[in-house]
């Protein structure tokens, strides 16, 4: 995985060419991805390329180079996300088939082996709306500060706020679960 | 899984923590190197669409500025991705379709018009309709002569209850009658009485022709229900009520 766009590959992404949109898409979907996992999203790969289609043939009006870039692309998946939000609420609601009411299954060793992720997302949802989403897009989404408060709407203080609240809520949290699992 | 995180992504961790002042919350850092593991190694496969427009994004750029001029020739595209210069050219071959469409639909009425026309039963249908428009006008004048009939036919029935109440009875016909709709029979009530006569006549010499105005007109309205009593008698009954008296 590139971690990094080249220069020439940003300055081919902003400039409209297919070399510029592939490195861009390989680069950046992974982060958009775990972004839109982290939020509890059901299909986040369908998010993904959602996103990636509609951004692509946009890139050529960014500006701020790296940053700026990967600003906008956040921007795009958090509108995505509130757009995806607003959709499921109108939508009926659904009830998959649920394998762990079922009692004719063993414990999956994937299951064991990643338990501990998929305790933390529910340890996310239990979060704030607004700290879960600085979380996220601080560390998932690798943003500073600015980058969130601009995507989110909101002064850099106020996201700095919201960060330490959402760490200290998210600190009592893992303890607690610590202690009920000892 | 958290041992493949790279130095940089755990400096990003390094800086939220050292921002809120936990540093030292070693657990919390677990669950955000958790959080992190949730972005993938590897971009996730692209789908149809996404797929054509990182293999080919500068036709897709091209595309927008096609929509403005058509004459623009396309680039070659890769494999796996189709044109759609093709059905904008059949633009004209469209239009002919239309045309033909609508020939066809045209012919096609016509066709059926003429068949309905040809058909027994339709001639029959057209000619009943035709027949039922003018029957009405034959009936309409019907009714004309039929209210004309009732009014002599009532006539010699109104006159045997007339009388009885005439001479004595009038007054309480006349209120019956008031309410009954007809404010003309009420004149010639008024005119009934002898003194209102020779005040109507005092005035003008209208008195000759309300009585003449009840009579005809209002036997066809209210025939059966007796209303009709008060009108008729009037005129007749001041000249029959001695009659009737001297029966009595």
């Amino acid at each position: 995985m590139a971690d990094q766009l080249s220069d020439d590959e940003l300055s081919a992404a902003l400039a409209g060419d297919p070399s510029g949109f592939s490195a861009v898409y390989t680069v950046m979907s992974p982060a958009v991805l775990g972004y839109f996992r982290a939020k509890g999203v059901d299909d986040a790969e369908a998010l993904t390329q959602d996103v990636f289609v509609d951004i692509l043939p946009r890139l050529g009006g960014v500006t701020g180079g790296h940053k700026g870039l990967r600003t906008f692309i956040f921007s795009v998946a958090h509108a995505r996300l509130v757009d995806h939000y607003r959709r499921s609420e109108r939508a009926p609601h659904h009830t998959p088939y649920d394998p762990l009411t079922d009692d004719r299954h063993t414990v999956s060793a994937e299951d064991e082996a990643l338990g501990s992720l998929g305790g933390l997302t529910h340890t996310l949802s239990l979060l704030n709306e607004e700290q879960r989403e600085v979380l996220v897009l601080r560390i998932v989404a690798d943003l500073a500060i600015d980058e969130v408060a601009s995507i989110m709407g909101k002064s850099p203080g106020a996201i700095k706020q919201l960060q330490r609240r959402g760490l200290s809520a998210l600190r009592e949290l893992v303890t607690e679960k610590d202690h009920a699992a000892s | 899984m958290t041992g493949t995180r790279k130095p940089q992504q755990d400096g990003s961790i390094q800086a939220v923590l050292r921002d809120a002042g936990l540093e030292s919350a070693a657990e919390l850092r677990g669950a955000l190197e958790n959080l992190q593991a949730l972005v993938p190694d590897q971009a996730p496969a692209p789908r149809a669409d996404l797929a054509a427009l990182l293999a080919a994004g500068a036709p897709a750029a091209a595309a927008s500025s096609e929509e403005t001029n058509d004459s623009v020739e396309e680039p070659p595209l890769p494999a796996g991705v189709t044109s759609l210069a093709a059905h904008r050219r059949s633009r004209g071959n469209r239009r002919r379709m239309a045309l033909v469409g609508g020939a066809v639909v045209g012919a096609m009425t016509l066709g059926a018009g003429a068949v309905a026309a040809a058909s027994q039963d339709f001639r029959n249908s057209v000619g009943h309709t035709v027949g039922s428009i003018f029957q009405p006008a034959g009936n309409a004048p019907a009714p004309a002569p039929s209210s004309v009939r009732p009014s002599p036919s009532d006539l010699p029935a109104l006159p045997a209850p007339a009388p009885a109440p005439a001479g004595t009875v009038t007054a309480p016909t006349l209120q019956a009658t008031a309410p009954g709709a007809v404010p003309e029979p009420v004149r010639p009530s008024t005119s009934a009485t002898q003194p209102g006569l020779g005040r109507d006549v005092g005035r003008t010499g209208v008195l000759p022709t309300p009585p003449q105005r009840p009579v005809t007109p209002v036997i066809p309205g209210a025939d059966g229900r007796g209303i009709p009593v008060s009108p008729l008698p009037t005129v007749p009954a001041i000249p029959e009520v001695p009659d009737g008296t001297g029966q009595r």
